[in-house]
C-alpha cells in the first residue's frame, strides 16, 4: 500500500514538472514576445489597462472607464502602426556589422562593437539595438536537476513554481545576457558604432546570429522590427578557481631528468642560469673571463640542473546528465590547474575523453602549448557518458612518465577508487578532488572534497594543508 | 533640466486637474505649493537606496490608512472607490523625496514591496506615475459630460510629448494626430459602453420583473413549472423575546394578478418621517411588544421586512424611508450592516382601504375559481353561516384535500389551462404562491376583499444565541382578507410546508451557518457601536498611523551628508587629475579612471582607482578605512605634484 502511495506520488510528482515546465516554457516564450514588440511605456499601459479596467468595470460608480477606453484606442492605434509599417515599404535597411573578440571569459562582463552605416538617402529614428540568439530549449532533466545559485534563499512559492530557476537556467543555456543598446538615429549616408557589452555566463561558443533593430511608432509604445543575419562567434573560456599552493600540485620532481632536447647548451646537460662573484672552490672552467677582463673581478657562471616535471589532469567527462553543473564545476577547477605560472619546470598532460568516446591529452609547458590553449580546450569540452574505462586505461599506460597526478572526479564510484588504487600501487603521487553536491557529505580517507557553491572557500582551506 | 521643469508643470497640472475633479481642488493646491517648495530646495540630499523604500512603505501605510479610514465610516459602503480616488496623496511622498534627491529619481524597486534584496538595476522618474495617479484618481467619481475624458487626454498627451522630446517637429505632429485618432476612437468606445450597459440594465430590469421573487418589486411571478428552490442562507437574525414560537414578517402586498403574475395597485409613494430618534410608520399609535432585526444590505435600496402592525422603527441609521406600491417600507441610503428595532401591535394589520382591485378576478381565471367555489358550496355557506365560517370551511377544504409540494408538474401539450386552474381543480398540489394565490381568488369569488402577501414565516430559534433566524426557504405568500371591518391574515397552504422544506435542507446547512455566525458577529461588532466608540477607533487609528509612520520616517537616512558632500569630494577627484595631468600622466581618451590610475606610475596608485569605483559604482560607502587610504593617496599625489614642480 506504501509502496503503491509512492509510486502513485512520484508519478504525480512527475506530471506535475512536465506541466510546470511547459507552463513557464509558455510564459516566457509570450513574455519575450510582449517584451520585443512592445516599450516600457506600451507596458506600463497594459499595465495601467488592467487596472483601469478592474476598477471601472461598473461604469455607473466611477469614470474610470473612459481612461481605460482612451488607453485601449491608444493601443490599438499603436499596435495598427506598427501592423501597418511592417509592411515595409517604410522600413529601411541599414549595412551592420560586428567587431567581436576571439575569447571571454565566464562571468566577465565584455564589450565589443557594432558599426552602423545608412546609405540610404533618408535620415533614420531613434532605434535600439540588440542581439537575438537561439532560445535553447529546456527538458525536464535540466529543469529537475539545476539549482540556481542562492536559490534556497528564495521563499518557499518562488521555490516550488521553479520561474527563477527556469531563467536563470535559460540564461545560463544561452551562456550570455547581452544588452540592448539605443542609437539615437543615424543620419543619411553616416556611419556611426555602438558599443555593446554582455556578460558570458557559461563557457564554450556563443553564437551570434542575428541582430534586431527596433523602431518605436510615433507613440512610443510598440515597435517593428528589423532582423539583420550577421553571423559571428566568440569563445568563452570558462572560469577558473584559484589554487592555494600550486608549489605542491607538481608532484615529485627529483627522479626525472628532462629538458635535453631543449637545452641550449649540449654535452653537460646543464643549463646557465645567471652570474655571481667568484668563490673559493668555484671551477676555473667557470670564470666568465669576458666579466674578468671589464671588471678586473673573478666572476662565474652559474649553472643549474635541468630538470622538469611531467603532472598529469585528469578531469573526468564520464558524468551522468544530472551532475552537468557538478562537470562544470569541475571544468572551473580544471582550468584553476592551467591558469597557474608553472615556470619551465613543469608539463600539464591534461586527459579526458574526446570523441568517439577515445581518450585524449592536450601537453602544456615548456613551450609544448601555451595555457590558453588548454582553456580552449576545457571552453568546448562536452560530457561523454559512459566512457571512463578508456579514460582509465590512458592514465595507467602514462604511469611511467608522469611524476604525478591530479584527478577531478565528479563521482566516487569503485572503478575511480581501483584507479586511484593502482596509480598509488605505482608510486605516482595522486591528488583526488571530489566535486560533489551540497546535500552529499562524502568522508573518504585521501580525496579532498569541494562542495558545490563553496569551492573556492574550500581550496582555500587547503593551503595549510599541501 | 527642462525636462524636469516641464514634468515639474506636468505634475502640477494633474494635481490641480485631479483637485478639480474630485472637489478638493484646496488640498491640492496646498500640495501644490509644498511640491514647488521641494522643487526649489531640489538636489539637496543624496539618500540612501534603503530610505526610498522607506518612504514607499510610508506611502503604502498611506494607502491603507485611508482604507482603514472609509472602512471604519459605516456611511461608505464600499471602502475601494474612495481610496482610489485619494490615490495621489500616496504617491507626492516619493515625489517629494525625488525632488529632494541629488539624481532626481528613485529605484525602480521602491515600487514593489517585495524582491529587494537584490541590487537596483534601474532608477525612474516617478513624475510620470504622479501624473498618470492623478488622472486615474481624479476619474474615481462618476463624472457627467465629456470634461474628465478631455482632461485626462490633454494630460496623457502632454505627458508623451514631454517624454518623447523629439528633435522633430513633424513627429511631435505625427503623435498629435495619432493621439487625436485615439481620443476620437476613445469616444466612440465610450458611447458603446454606455450604450451597452443601459442594453443590459434594461434586460436585466426585464428579467427580473419576468422572474421576481423578492416582494421588492411591483410584481411577483408564481407558478414556474419545476423545482421550486430552496435556499439554506440565512438571511437576515431577529431579537425577539415574546413567547410566541413564531411570526410572520410582511414585505409587500400585491392586489392584481395577470398572467401568472401578481401587479401592486395604483399608489403614490409616502415618506415616513423621522421624529424623536426613529421613524413613524403609524402616527400616534404605540407599539405594545418589540423585536430587532439585523441584516447585511448589499444595495442601496433595500425593503424592510416588518411584522403587521408596525408602528416606529428606531435606530434604523437610513438616508430616506418611504411608503410605496403594496404596503412596502422601502429604505435607501443604506449602511452594509442594518440593525433596528420595530415596535408593534401584535395580531393588527394596517393596510390601505380596499379597493376595486381587491375584488378583481382575472377573466381567464375566473372559470376555475367559480367551478372551485361551486363544487366545495362555499357561497351556500357564506350566506348561512358568514365570512368566518367560510374562511374556515376554505382553510379545512386545502388541508383535507391539497397536497403542500416543492415540485409542479407542467400541463399536457397544448393544454388551455392555467396553473393556478391545474393546482385547484386536477394536481391539487403545488407550493405556497399557488395555494395564497388560490385563497385570494376565492375569497374575491365570495365577495369578500383580499390580497396577496409576501414575506418571511419566523419560526426557528437558534438556542446558543437566543436570536430567529431567517433563510431563504423561510420566505412565504399567503393571503390577506377584509373580514368585518379588519384586515386578518388567511394562509391556507398546510402546516407541514415548514417541515417539507426544512427536511430538503443541505447536509452542509450547518457549515454555511458556521460561516454565516462569524460573519454576523464581526459585522455586529464592526457597525454595531456607538458614536463614542467610533472616534475612539478612529483615534486608534491616527494614533497607530503616526507611530507606524514616525518608525518608518525616522529610518530615512541621506549618504554621508547630503549632496553637497559630494560635490566636494568630485571636486577633490577633478583636482587629483589635474595636478597628475601637469604632471604628463594625464588621462588618455576614452580611459576609465581606474584604468589610468593603474596604467600610470606602473600601478602605483590602482587602488585608488579601486576607491573611485567603490565610491561612484557600489551601492555601499566608503568605511573609514577607505577614507583613510584615500587620505593616504591624496597626500602622496600632493608630494608627487611638488616634487615633479622643483624638478621642472
Amino acid at each position: 500500500m506504501t509502496s503503491k502511495l509512492k509510486q502513485w506520488q512520484q508519478a504525480f510528482s512527475l506530471r506535475y514538472s512536465v506541466w510546470l515546465l511547459h507552463g513557464l516554457q509558455r510564459i516566457t516564450f509570450w513574455n519575450d514576445k510582449i517584451q520585443q514588440r512592445l516599450s516600457a511605456w506600451g507596458l506600463a499601459v497594459i499595465a495601467a489597462l488592467v487596472l483601469t479596467l478592474v476598477f471601472g468595470a461598473n461604469i455607473k460608480l466611477s469614470s474610470i472607464y473612459q481612461l481605460f477606453a482612451l488607453l485601449l484606442t491608444l493601443f490599438v492605434v499603436a499596435l495598427l502602426v506598427v501592423w501597418l509599417k511592417s509592411f515595409g515599404r517604410h522600413q529601411q535597411r541599414l549595412n551592420v556589422c560586428r567587431e567581436v573578440p576571439k575569447f571571454a571569459t565566464v562571468g566577465i562582463n565584455t564589450t565589443y562593437y557594432i558599426h552602423l552605416e545608412n546609405p540610404h538617402q533618408k535620415d533614420v529614428g531613434v532605434f535600439n539595438i540588440s542581439e537575438r540568439l537561439v532560445t535553447p530549449k529546456i527538458n525536464l532533466n535540466q529543469f529537475l536537476n539545476a539549482k540556481e545559485p542562492d536559490e534556497e534563499k528564495r521563499n518557499w512559492y518562488d521555490r516550488h513554481t521553479g520561474y527563477y530557476r527556469f531563467v536563470w537556467l535559460k540564461n545560463w543555456l544561452q551562456g550570455v545576457v547581452f544588452s540592448s543598446q539605443k542609437v539615437s538615429g543615424l543620419a543619411a549616408g553616416k556611419q556611426q558604432q555602438c558599443m555593446m557589452q554582455f556578460m558570458p555566463l557559461r563557457r564554450g561558443y556563443i553564437h551570434l546570429p542575428m541582430l534586431r533593430l527596433r523602431f518605436a511608432e510615433p507613440l512610443g509604445l510598440a515597435y517593428n522590427m528589423q532582423d539583420i543575419t550577421v553571423s559571428d562567434s566568440i569563445l568563452v573560456l570558462p572560469k577558473a578557481y584559484q589554487l592555494p599552493n600550486h608549489h605542491a600540485w607538481g608532484g615529485q620532481r627529483k627522479f626525472q631528468q628532462g629538458g635535453v632536447a631543449q637545452a641550449s647548451h649540449v654535452g653537460d646537460s646543464e643549463e646557465f642560469s645567471h652570474l655571481r662573484e667568484y668563490r673559493d672552490g668555484d671551477s676555473l672552467r667557470h670564470i666568465f673571463w669576458a666579466s674578468f677582463a671589464r671588471l678586473q673581478t673573478p666572476w662565474v657562471k652559474q649553472y643549474q640542473d635541468e630538470y622538469f616535471s611531467r603532472v598529469a589532469l585528469v578531469l573526468d567527462n564520464d558524468v551522468a546528465s544530472d551532475k552537468y553543473m557538478l562537470f562544470e564545476e569541475a571544468v572551473s577547477v580544471a582550468a584553476g590547474f592551467a591558469m597557474v605560472e608553472h615556470g619551465q619546470d613543469l608539463l600539464l598532460d591534461m586527459l579526458f575523453v574526446g570523441g568517439h568516446n577515445n581518450a585524449e591529452h592536450i601537453l602544456t609547458g615548456r613551450a609544448i602549448a601555451s595555457k590558453e590553449q588548454m582553456l580552449e580546450s576545457l571552453a568546448t569540452l562536452e560530457v561523454c557518458e559512459g566512457s571512463f574505462l578508456g579514460l582509465s586505461i590512458a592514465v595507467q599506460q602514462q604511469s611511467e612518465r608522469i611524476c604525478g597526478c591530479i584527478l577531478i572526479f565528479t563521482t566516487w564510484d569503485d572503478v575511480r577508487q581501483s584507479l586511484v588504487q593502482s596509480l598509488r600501487a605505482l608510486s605516482v603521487p595522486v591528488v583526488v578532488l571530489l566535486i560533489h553536491a551540497e546535500h552529499e557529505k562524502p568522508t573518504h580517507d585521501g580525496v579532498i572534497s569541494l562542495c558545490m557553491g563553496r569551492i573556492q572557500a574550500d581550496l582555500d582551506a587547503l593551503s595549510g594543508q599541501l | 533640466m527642462t525636462q524636469h521643469i516641464l514634468m515639474l508643470l506636468l505634475s502640477l497640472a494633474s494635481l490641480l486637474f485631479w483637485g478639480w475633479q474630485t472637489g478638493i481642488l484646496w488640498l491640492a493646491g496646498l500640495l501644490a505649493l509644498f511640491l514647488l517648495g521641494a522643487w526649489l530646495k531640489r538636489g539637496t540630499y543624496n539618500f540612501e537606496v534603503a530610505s526610498f523604500y522607506h518612504i514607499a512603505n510610508f506611502c503604502a501605510l498611506i494607502v491603507a490608512v485611508i482604507f482603514a479610514l472609509y472602512w471604519l465610516d459605516d456611511r461608505a459602503s464600499t471602502a475601494i472607490l474612495p481610496t482610489v480616488r485619494l490615490l495621489p496623496l500616496a504617491v507626492i511622498p516619493l515625489l517629494l523625496v525625488q525632488y529632494l534627491h541629488k539624481t532626481h529619481t528613485i529605484p525602480s524597486k521602491a515600487l514593489l514591496l517585495f524582491q529587494r534584496k537584490t541590487p537596483v538595476q534601474t532608477w525612474f522618474d516617478v513624475s510620470s506615475l504622479f501624473v498618470f495617479t492623478c488622472v486615474f484618481s481624479a476619474g474615481a467619481i462618476p463624472h457627467q459630460g465629456l470634461l474628465y475624458f478631455m482632461g485626462a487626454s490633454s494630460l496623457l498627451l502632454a505627458l508623451l510629448l514631454v517624454q518623447h522630446r523629439f528633435r522633430q517637429k513633424r513627429q511631435s505632429f505625427i503623435l498629435v494626430l495619432m493621439f487625436l485618432l485615439a481620443s476620437l476612437l476613445g469616444l466612440v468606445v465610450i458611447d458603446a459602453a454606455q450604450q451597452a450597459r443601459q442594453y443590459i440594465e434594461d434586460r436585466f430590469n426585464a428579467w427580473l420583473l419576468e422572474y421576481n421573487h423578492d416582494g421588492s418589486k411591483a410584481s411577483t411571478a408564481i407558478g414556474e413549472v419545476g423545482r421550486l428552490k430552496l435556499s439554506d442562507t440565512i438571511i437576515f437574525r431577529v431579537q425577539f423575546n415574546d413567547r410566541v414560537s413564531s411570526l410572520l414578517l410582511l414585505e409587500g402586498t400585491y392586489q392584481r394578478y395577470r398572467g401568472q403574475t401578481w401587479f401592486g395597485g395604483a399608489w403614490q409613494d409616502k415618506p415616513i418621517p423621522f421624529k424623536d430618534e426613529a421613524w413613524v410608520l403609524r402616527a400616534g399609535e404605540v407599539g405594545g411588544q418589540q423585536l430587532q432585526i439585523f441584516q447585511s444590505v448589499e444595495h442601496d435600496k433595500y425593503t424592510l421586512p416588518l411584522p403587521f402592525g408596525a408602528v416606529r422603527i428606531q435606530e434604523l441609521d437610513v438616508a430616506s424611508l418611504k411608503q410605496t406600491q403594496g404596503d412596502r417600507f422601502e429604505a435607501q441610503g443604506l449602511p452594509p450592516f442594518l440593525t433596528y428595532n420595530v415596535s408593534y401591535q401584535p395580531d393588527y394589520i394596517w393596510l390601505d382601504d380596499v379597493k376595486r382591485s381587491d375584488l378583481d378576478i382575472p377573466k381567464h381565471e375566473a372559470k376555475a375559481v367559480a367551478q372551485f367555489v361551486k363544487q366545495h358550496h362555499l357561497n351556500q355557506i357564506k350566506q348561512e353561516y358568514g365570512t368566518a365560517k367560510a374562511i374556515e370551511v376554505l382553510y379545512q377544504v386545502f388541508l383535507r384535500e391539497f397536497r403542500y409540494s416543492t415540485w409542479q408538474r407542467g400541463g399536457q401539450k397544448h393544454e388551455s389551462q392555467t396553473a393556478l386552474a391545474r393546482f385547484l381543480l386536477n394536481h391539487q398540489q403545488g407550493h405556497c404562491e399557488l395555494f395564497a394565490t388560490a385563497t385570494v381568488l376565492v375569497l374575491r369569488e365570495l365577495g369578500i376583499p383580499s390580497r396577496y402577501a409576501v414575506g418571511y414565516y419566523m419560526s426557528e430559534r437558534v438556542d446558543s444565541s437566543g436570536l430567529f433566524v431567517v433563510r431563504g426557504r423561510d420566505a412565504h405568500a399567503w393571503a390577506v382578507a377584509k373580514v368585518d371591518g379588519q384586515w386578518v391574515n388567511v394562509d391556507n397552504t398546510p402546516p407541514n410546508w415548514f417541515a417539507i422544506e426544512h427536511a430538503q435542507q443541505g447536509q452542509l446547512q450547518w457549515v454555511w451557518d458556521w460561516f454565516s455566525d462569524i460573519s454576523f458577529a464581526f459585522k455586529q461588532w464592526r457597525y454595531h457601536h456607538n458614536t463614542l466608540d467610533k472616534i475612539w477607533w478612529f483615534v486608534l487609528l491616527i494614533l497607530l498611523f503616526v507611530y507606524l509612520a514616525t518608525q518608518v520616517l525616522r529610518r530615512v537616512r541621506t549618504k554621508q551628508g547630503d549632496a553637497k558632500d559630494d560635490e566636494a569630494l568630485e571636486e577633490g577627484w577633478r583636482k587629483l587629475e589635474q595636478g597628475l595631468t601637469r604632471c604628463g600622466l594625464g588621462r588618455k581618451q576614452g580611459e576609465t579612471v581606474y584604468h589610468w590610475l593603474a596604467r600610470i606610475e606602473h600601478g602605483r596608485w590602482s587602488e585608488l582607482g579601486v576607491l573611485y569605483n567603490i565610491q561612484h559604482y557600489a551601492e555601499h560607502d566608503w568605511g573609514g578605512e577607505q577614507q583613510q587610504k584615500m587620505a593616504g593617496f591624496v597626500q602622496e599625489i600632493q608630494l608627487f605634484y611638488d616634487q615633479y614642480k622643483i624638478r621642472a
